[in-house]
């Protein structure tokens, strides 16, 4: 009877497979598969140790659709004095539709927080509390107006699709610390608004291996394809069933010695078996005391879908998932943070529904201990034009400036780096391009992105291209 | 080469301890350094004012050869090695003196950058100027001697595999095998056969009379009649015709924020089918694709054909910003499909700069570009016994001007550009330049003389289909060789080169460098028929090999000397591909309809075969997703194939297989429920193509005891989740 591996038998027998792998691809570089990173196609989400020591698992949420960095994080004490005057050098082809060219003043009050006295807007009453772990990185740009290419780019550093995101790329690079669980998760609007433009495709995982793709966590129903036994299944007879399907597998993999994939598929077939089990207890909420559950606003009737989230979050980066990443806001224009026709409104609803969460994730992993391991990366595929939208109450896209923040791991707390200009029209100082981002995630992470390649039709590609940059400044 | 103890232990350690980094070709690292941090800030910031392209050196001062950056210009030298603080170089970058970039200051970074490479030595590998206009090919690249840009040499079939050798390709695998010492494994069982055929040619298990029919009485002309049939079946086209939609990136969607659906590009999907059932000549495949609505513009099947070119994704909500850059990225993904799908060259890598690796230049990039400069999918009306038939294909830009594309009713007055291809310094949309005539990269046969295609008065895609399956004066031969090793790697699991879309300097060498040129003279000689190819492929002693004898000491010698089978001395199992095992639960269960359908279907509980489910790039299948079907945004030639949890997880809990092991249970039981030994038989014969042994019974009875249909239903659940079932032999 073999049927239960114990974890020390599993990792002694992927230990042998990992290392036929590795031999054959020593002796046949050519047939090796093409990938630079010695991941094993049998055990594709193995952990693995980076380059140097980083965070274990990043959560990023996502400020879908484009927050206005004037209206949050970049205070612009010209923008609230100068409100209707003419912006000088205003390009109307910045946003996606046409712009007035005359400056718009945020209609949130700012103040300042922390020992560090960071300017925030009051839409984020709870994650202002937090500034002092927070890095924020003033000047990002990025290329594209335009919601479908700039999520691409958001996501994989090219604004066209066809390539990995961020999520694939550490997954592919490190593995997942938990078996049971995919390694890299996704979340979605809990209100039925959608999906983010684009759809999956923001999580594909490109020409790396299907493997590596986000596995979305679906709000209602089962939450992850196949998990639950079907109706009327037995777990004696499934298990009676495995039983003798492991037994049957054993006595054909005798016959072929050289093949380790034969018995990675043996065990994946038990992984499967345990993960009906321990796959719905992490992605529940119930076990969570009822002041955990009030802390990220679960009785909240705005707050709480996007609050269980964030604890769902919580619980996945505890179980060992490697990459989270939640989109705020849903597929429309209206229902994200596209705010085209009246950003006062739009941005107060959508704070209203992230703020408690996320200032609960921050609160629940310091106290935890977990926040040096963990990465919390918040931003959007771009930012929004301090002149309004055909002179409205609105504001269009703009990729020329934006605020992303970073907590966590590795992150020097209560930092500002770089700065748009005057208005918060155009990032002046220290730009820092997508690119810049990324590397600085996957450096947090404990991976150089110039050396974190993998080989596809002829050329070795990165996650960053051929630029990218790590911001120092940021890190501890 | 012998594995030896310490190189295996040394790559243990590597691969899994740790993340393998590729070393760029021990390139020193000062000289990365230079590459990555100094050169493009150079390129970038100085070059418009202080290079040979400049309209007017400014100062003197030349900043792009290493000679000119150390001479220095008009008020001396600039860089001081080793000596960040004296040189004037660093003083402009920091605005302390004169102020360079005039633009504005640049980042504290990229000021740090060259003060360390000055310090370090100020490294640069820049060699003197040259003359040639920027992105022209080098010269002198010892890539052009490559072996596959030569011709295919002309081969005698070696002598040798006496005893052994069925055909010609059996000669070549054991001409290689006397050089390496390996002796190739007996042939396999005749069931075992049977089903590598069958799961080979068709993607569908054989049916238990067959395989009590060719096992009963199993002979060679029992073998090749097997061969032909399935050669000859229906069901050969849609099984093949899928190796080739990897290749040509096949959706049925626009991709993107809104993902249109097309509901015409199934035909597409159609014509590759009926293509592989017919045999149509891969030259008159590979001509229809490229330019079918040119060469026939009044038939359907090479209009349709067409669907190639434009089956990449497209972004139906342009900005005015960005509506330029993005259709140089349409047709990029039309360059790179058809240079690595049809010609295994990554003409693509040289979008930006000339190709690093092999002797492809940016020109090339942008002569092979300006043949789709007009091309846009569009969907046409052709007429056909008095009904209209609507096709997603490729046409030419209505009045020469590529239209901006966005569904905002706001914009009036669309912009447009004219249909040119301009060739653009680093892949610049806004630095547009000369513009570019057709032409091919001059590496490969007839790169040189393109006028022998191209003229006026021929549209650019048809010149490139003559070019390319020109195998006298063209790409023809090149052709041959790619086409043969993708069918070698569907056959084999890997091929005789193992990049089977890259056959550039960093691709693979051919293992069998004669055996492929042999084949690919041959396919050519035979007017270019895959199916031949096919037969003497499957008819080979090579393709008929069994693993070997596991006690056996050959065996334990041959894989010692080749633990990767590189010389084919053995046939590995091979996992079925996704659309395989999908339509294999369905067809051992009695479940699948095997008729094909029109506009694919999105519906997951429809029971025809893979092929037939719709790829709508938003909504991939997940279940083909599971098991490494591509995500088809660019062509793919060789599939990864990974083992999850996941996959397991579908075989237990998903309703299709739930589906599936019922109606194998009503399969099973109808016949004669009672006699359990037989109905373990008859499980044995449907899913796995043989019968059980007797230890194997007694194990299968444990579930079955019961005697209840749950019994049997979880009986058959087992079968679908073996290791055998998913995997051919």
């Amino acid at each position: 009877m073999n049927s239960q591996l114990t974890r020390r038998e599993v990792l002694a027998r992927t230990g042998f497979g990992c290392g036929s792998i590795a031999l054959s691809s020593l002796l046949n570089p050519v047939n090796s598969s093409a990938a630079n990173v010695a991941f094993s196609p049998q055990h594709p989400l193995r952990s693995r140790v980076g380059h140097f020591r980083g965070v274990k698992n990043v959560i990023w949420i996502v400020m879908n659709g484009g927050s206005s960095h004037v209206d949050t994080w970049d205070y612009k004490p010209e923008l609230q004095k100068r409100n209707g005057e003419i912006l000088a050098g205003a390009d109307p082809r910045t946003g996606f539709f046409k712009t007035s060219g005359k400056l718009l003043a945020s209609p949130f009050r700012f103040t300042q927080y922390g020992e560090s006295g960071a300017w925030a807007s009051e839409i984020f009453p709870h994650i202002c509390q937090h500034v002092d772990d927070m890095a924020f990185v003033h000047s990002c740009y990025s290329r594209s107006n335009n919601h479908s290419p700039a999520l691409f780019e958001m996501n994989t550093g090219m604004a066209r699709m066809g390539f990995p995101c961020v999520g694939s790329w550490l997954t592919y690079g490190l593995g997942s610390e938990n078996d049971n669980l995919p390694g890299f998760v996704v979340m979605t609007d809990a209100q039925g608004r959608g999906l983010p433009k684009n759809h999956a495709q923001n999580w594909g995982s490109g020409f790396l291996p299907g493997v590596f793709q986000g596995t979305r966590v679906k709000e209602q129903g089962v939450p992850v394809d196949n998990l639950l036994p079907l109706a009327g299944m037995t777990p004696d007879r499934q298990r009676k069933m495995l039983d003798v399907a492991n037994r049957l597998n054993r006595r054909h993999r005798q016959q072929f010695p050289d093949q380790p994939e034969l018995e990675a598929r043996i065990e994946s077939l038990e992984l499967a078996f345990r993960m009906q089990i321990s796959a719905p207890e992490v992605l529940s909420v119930n076990g969570e005391t009822a002041q955990t559950q009030a802390l990220y606003g679960m009785n909240h009737p705005q707050a709480k879908f996007f609050g269980r989230q964030c604890l769902i979050a919580r619980k996945l980066v505890e179980s060992g998932v490697r990459f989270v990443q939640i989109y705020s806001g849903g597929t429309g224009n209206a229902q994200s943070w596209d705010g085209h026709i009246n950003v006062d409104k739009n941005h107060r609803q959508f704070a209203v529904e992230i703020d408690q969460g996320v200032g609960a994730l921050l609160t629940d992993l310091k106290q935890r201990g977990m926040l040096r391991d963990t990465l919390i990366v918040c931003g959007g595929e771009f930012g929004r034009t301090s002149d309004s939208q055909g002179g409205g109450a609105g504001r269009d896209h703009n990729p020329n400036a934006f605020t992303w923040w970073f907590a966590g791991g590795g992150i020097k707390g209560g930092v500002h780096f770089g700065e748009t200009d005057e208005f918060g029209y155009k990032s002046v100082e220290n730009r820092r391009h997508l690119h810049d981002l990324h590397a600085t995630i996957l450096h947090l992470c404990g991976l150089n992105h110039e050396a974190l390649t993998y080989r596809f039709n002829g050329r070795d590609f990165r996650l960053t291209d051929v630029e990218g940059e790590v911001i120092h400044d940021i890190l501890l | 080469m012998k594995p030896s103890g310490p190189i295996l232990l040394v790559f243990w350690l590597l691969s899994c301890s740790g993340v393998v980094a590729q070393k760029p070709h021990a390139v020193p690292a000062k000289v990365r350094f230079f590459e990555a941090r100094i050169r493009p800030v150079l390129v970038k910031h100085c070059y418009k004012c202080h290079s040979g392209s400049a309209k007017e050196v400014k100062g003197g001062l030349r900043l792009d050869f290493r000679g000119g950056l150390l001479k220095g210009g008009d008020s001396g030298a600039v860089v001081s090695i080793g000596k960040p603080k004296e040189s004037s170089l660093l003083k402009a970058l920091m605005y302390a003196g004169p102020k360079m970039p005039p633009s504005g200051p640049l980042d504290k970074a990229v000021v740090a950058n060259f003060r360390k490479w000055i310090a370090d030595g100020a490294v640069d590998p820049r060699g003197p100027p040259t003359k040639r206009p920027a992105g022209a090919a080098p010269t002198g690249d010892s890539g052009q001697n490559h072996w596959a840009f030569q011709p295919l040499a002309r081969l005698e079939v070696p002598s040798g595999g006496d005893g052994w050798a069925r055909n010609s390709i059996d000669q070549f695998i054991a001409a290689r095998h006397a050089t390496a010492g390996l002796k190739p494994s007996p042939e396999a069982a005749p069931g075992t056969l049977l089903r590598r055929l069958h799961l080979g040619l068709t993607g569908l298990p054989p049916i238990p009379a067959e395989v009590i029919d060719v096992t009963g009485d199993y002979n060679d002309a029992a073998y090749e009649a097997a061969v032909d049939r399935l050669l000859d079946s229906p069901h050969f086209g849609p099984h093949w015709a899928r190796m080739w939609l990897d290749v040509a990136r096949f959706a049925e969607s626009s991709g993107f924020e809104m993902d249109h659906d097309r509901p015409e590009a199934w035909r597409y999907r159609e014509f590759v089918i009926r293509a592989m059932n017919d045999d149509l000549p891969y030259d008159e495949f590979v001509q229809l694709q490229l330019a079918g609505d040119h060469l026939r513009p009044d038939d359907i099947d090479a209009v349709t054909a067409t669907g190639f070119i434009v089956a990449g994704v497209r972004n139906l909500i342009q900005s005015r910003k960005e509506y330029v850059r993005d259709r140089y990225d349409k047709i990029d993904d039309m360059v790179s499909t058809v240079s690595t799908g049809l010609l295994g060259i990554t003409v693509g890598c040289a979008r930006c700069h000339n190709h690093k690796y092999d002797p492809i230049s940016q020109r090339d990039y942008y002569h092979v570009a300006a043949a789709f400069a007009s091309t846009l999918s569009q969907v046409r009306e052709l007429k056909q016994d008095e009904t209209t038939v609507r096709l997603f294909a490729a046409g030419e830009a209505p009045d020469n001007r590529i239209e901006m594309v966005t569904v905002t009713e706001r914009l009036k007055n669309w912009p447009s550009i004219p249909a040119v291809v301009h060739f653009l310094p680093r892949g610049n949309s806004a630095n547009p330049q000369e513009a570019m005539g057709v032409g091919f990269p001059s590496v490969l046969p007839g790169g040189q003389t393109p006028s022998k295609w191209t003229a006026e008065s021929v549209p650019g895609r048809v010149a490139l289909a003559r070019w390319m399956t020109d195998a006298k004066e063209g790409a023809g031969q090149l052709l041959a060789r790619v086409i043969v090793n993708r069918l070698w790697t569907h056959h084999f699991g890997q091929g005789l080169v193992a990049t089977p879309s890259d056959f550039g300097t960093r691709g693979g060498s051919p293992t069998h460098p004669q055996l492929l040129d042999w084949l690919a003279s041959e396919l050519i000689r035979n007017g270019w028929q895959l199916k031949a190819i096919h037969k003497r492929i499957v008819m080979s002693a090579t393709y008929r090999q069994g693993y070997g004898l596991t006690d056996d000491g050959q065996t334990v010698r041959n894989s010692k000397l080749d633990p990767a089978n590189q010389l084919c001395w053995r046939r590995q199992p091979q996992r079925l591909r996704a659309e395989a095992i999908r339509d294999n639960l369905l067809a051992v269960s009695g479940q699948l309809d095997l008729n094909g359908i029109t506009v694919g279907s999105l519906d997951e509980s429809v029971r025809n075969r893979s092929i037939y489910l719709r790829v709508k790039r938003s909504r991939l299948h997940p279940v083909l997703q599971l098991f490494d079907a591509p995500d088809a945004l660019q062509g793919i030639g060789h599939r990864q194939t990974t083992t999850t949890a996941p996959q397991g997880l579908m075989l237990l809990n998903h309703p299709l297989v739930n589906a599936c092991a019922g109606a194998f249970a009503t399969r099973l039981a109808g016949e004669n429920p009672a006699d359990i030994g037989a109905l373990i038989d008859r499980g044995f014969l449907w899913s796995l193509g043989r019968r059980a042994s007797q230890d194997e019974r007694d194990l299968c009875s444990e579930i079955l005891e019961p005697g209840t249909p749950e019994a049997t239903r979880d009986f058959c659940q087992m079968l679908l989740c073996l290791n055998e079932f998913i995997y051919v032999e």
